[in-house]
């Protein structure tokens, strides 16, 4: 935690534990997906249907499948990343705590948090005073969430500037912002988890506008073939994309545990 | 090339590490806390303590011994394997002086006296085939708890064994014991996630049970108090019958298997952790009250 990266995070912070209204609000962006995720899915929708002569629909719809892709990657490269060290979310910084550093107790830094009046840091942070630590909560750096959607939004704005600014825009403030406002993250873990997604993004949409991009071609003409099949699809692969791939985690680990138990 | 370069300076950031990581949070901010110990001070992975004559006697479990230490000073060693210890888990003193160890790998409990003679009181021959642990009641008596029988016994200073509370009291693994001050014993289970008491009449309560997030593992009892470790959460609490269960610390990472508490008198308390048992690493840490 750098001194840009304390007083960034104060200063976002310092909108909680103010009013009960905004913090209802913050919580809304954390918690319910269609806030969370909602209008980043519409652009994303915008983007695969609308009608565009600069860029024809075939490189739109590799470049959004391309983007779906990535995010099947990203979540767990992002939380590999982020479990190879020990770095807490702001909110446990408003304890005294110490660090291990060369072989000596260091006391950290004190960050001066101010609890949301409502919503799951609220109850995160109750959990705490009662001794309850989430080990998801000491893996912080670098964000799944900001490579998550940066990815998406980036991708989005790869396929249609208008609808690209507007998902961009709401992932930075409402999405992520709300993160750091919350206690969730500090502006070096979104910094991080950004640039994390934004460069596995380009490499995915490097390697696809060459001649890989030909295995994506007979997909993109199913979707033109069977548009309603391929809207319900892409509904359930949004809707996936914004719970942050929760579900495919889960029936990955479901798989894994009944091997276990066969072999 | 270069537009690769900042990822690859993450992940290279992301998994280089030199020193392992860990981190203590307190949550009573009563207190500060100091790493006192670690392995490279002459012990392994230390479990049981006990704080005696301005120091702290280690159940040394990664190493087999059974050790006094000062801070700043190498550690002496009291018995090792060749006094039939093999992992020494929780120490009790008696008013001579002499110390109590239970062993869940090798059974029984072992008595050390001043001068570092050590025999085996009562072995697994009488039942005590894995041991945890151990406290001296405030009339003298030794309790001992039976891993493998799921009991609590009482063990004579000359090696007779009795049932205090048999395998019907329902009480998993008597990991540790404590006596307070009116000689009412508690005893961690941190198979069943359970603190028991068993108060002088002979009846068994449960003033902890079913908590989300707590599983007894050493207690130490001072001051009207009940401190209680935690190594499957890696917390420390502080209990008592009229303010219930607090949090007081927090422990992650190579702090996180905290183990084993006593206090020296003045309000300090130690803490053993096992960051690696099989690799013989571990810490001491201190909370100090902040005055």
């Amino acid at each position: 935690m750098t001194g840009l990266d304390a007083a960034l995070f104060v200063a976002l912070n310092g909108l909680a534990g103010r009013s009960w209204v905004a913090d209802s609000l913050i919580a809304l962006s954390l918690d319910n997906i269609l806030v969370k995720a909602g209008p980043i899915g519409a652009c994303f929708l915008y983007a695969w249907y609308r009608e565009d002569d600069a860029k024809p629909k075939p490189v739109r719809r590799r470049i959004l499948l391309v983007t779906l892709l990535s995010l099947l990657l990203i979540a767990p490269l992002s939380k590999t990343l982020s479990e190879s060290r020990l770095a807490p979310r702001p909110f446990l910084l408003g304890q005294h705590s110490y660090v291990l550093r060369d072989g000596a107790l260091a006391e950290a830094p004190f960050v001066a948090y101010r609890t949301p009046e409502t919503g799951a840091m609220r109850d995160r942070a109750e959990a705490l005073r009662e001794g309850r630590l989430d080990a998801n909560d000491l893996a912080t750096f670098p964000s799944d969430h900001a490579a998550f959607f940066i990815a998406l939004s980036l991708g989005i704005l790869l396929a249609c500037r208008r609808a690209g600014a507007v998902a961009l825009a709401w992932t930075l403030v409402v999405t992520l912002g709300a993160r750091v406002a919350a206690g969730m993250h500090w502006p070096a873990d979104i910094a991080a988890g950004a640039l994390v997604g934004a460069a596995l993004l380009g490499a995915l949409q490097l390697a696809f506008a060459g001649r890989a991009g030909r295995l994506l071609q007979p997909a993109i003409g199913w979707t033109e073939r069977w548009p309603g099949l391929a809207a319900a699809l892409l509904f359930l692969a949004l809707l996936e994309a914004a719970n942050v791939m929760q579900t495919v985690k889960r029936a990955l680990e479901i798989v894994s545990a009944l091997a276990g138990r066969l072999l | 090339m270069s537009r690769f370069l900042p990822l690859l300076c993450l992940l290279v950031a992301a998994c280089g590490r030199s020193e392992p990581e860990a981190r203590l949070f307190l949550i009573d901010p009563g207190y500060r806390a100091e790493l006192v110990g670690t392995s490279a001070d002459g012990f392994t992975a230390p479990d049981g303590l006990l704080w005696r004559d301005g120091g702290l006697i280690l159940a040394d479990e990664g190493g087999s011994a059974l050790r006094f230490w000062r801070p700043g000073t190498a550690p002496r060693l009291l018995a090792d394997r060749r006094a039939g210890f093999a992992s020494p888990e929780d120490v009790a003193v008696d008013g001579a002086g002499n110390l109590y160890v239970t062993d869940d790998d090798a059974g029984g409990v072992r008595r050390t006296d001043r001068q570092g003679r050590t025999i085996l009181l009562a072995g697994p021959a009488q039942g005590l085939v894995s041991t945890e642990g151990i406290a001296l009641s405030p009339s003298g008596a030794l309790a001992v708890g039976d891993q493998n029988g799921h009991r609590i016994l009482a063990v004579a200073p000359d090696g007779r064994v009795t049932v205090l509370a048999g395998p019907r009291a329902g009480i998993g693994k008597p990991e540790s014991l404590a006596f307070d001050d009116a000689g009412n014993l508690y005893v961690a289970d941190n198979a069943a996630d359970v603190l028991y008491l068993i108060t002088r009449d002979g009846r068994l309560h449960r003033p902890i049970a079913g908590r989300p997030g707590f599983s007894p593992e050493t207690l130490f009892h001072a001051g009207g108090r009940l401190y209680i470790t935690d190594s499957r959460h890696g917390a420390l609490f502080r209990y008592s019958p009229e303010d219930g269960l607090h949090v007081v610390a927090l422990f992650a990472g190579d702090f996180a298997n905290v183990q084993g508490i006593t206090g020296d008198g003045d309000g300090n308390l130690y803490l053993s952790v096992q960051a690696d048992l099989d690799g013989g690493r571990g810490y001491i840490l201190r909370l100090a009250p902040r005055r």
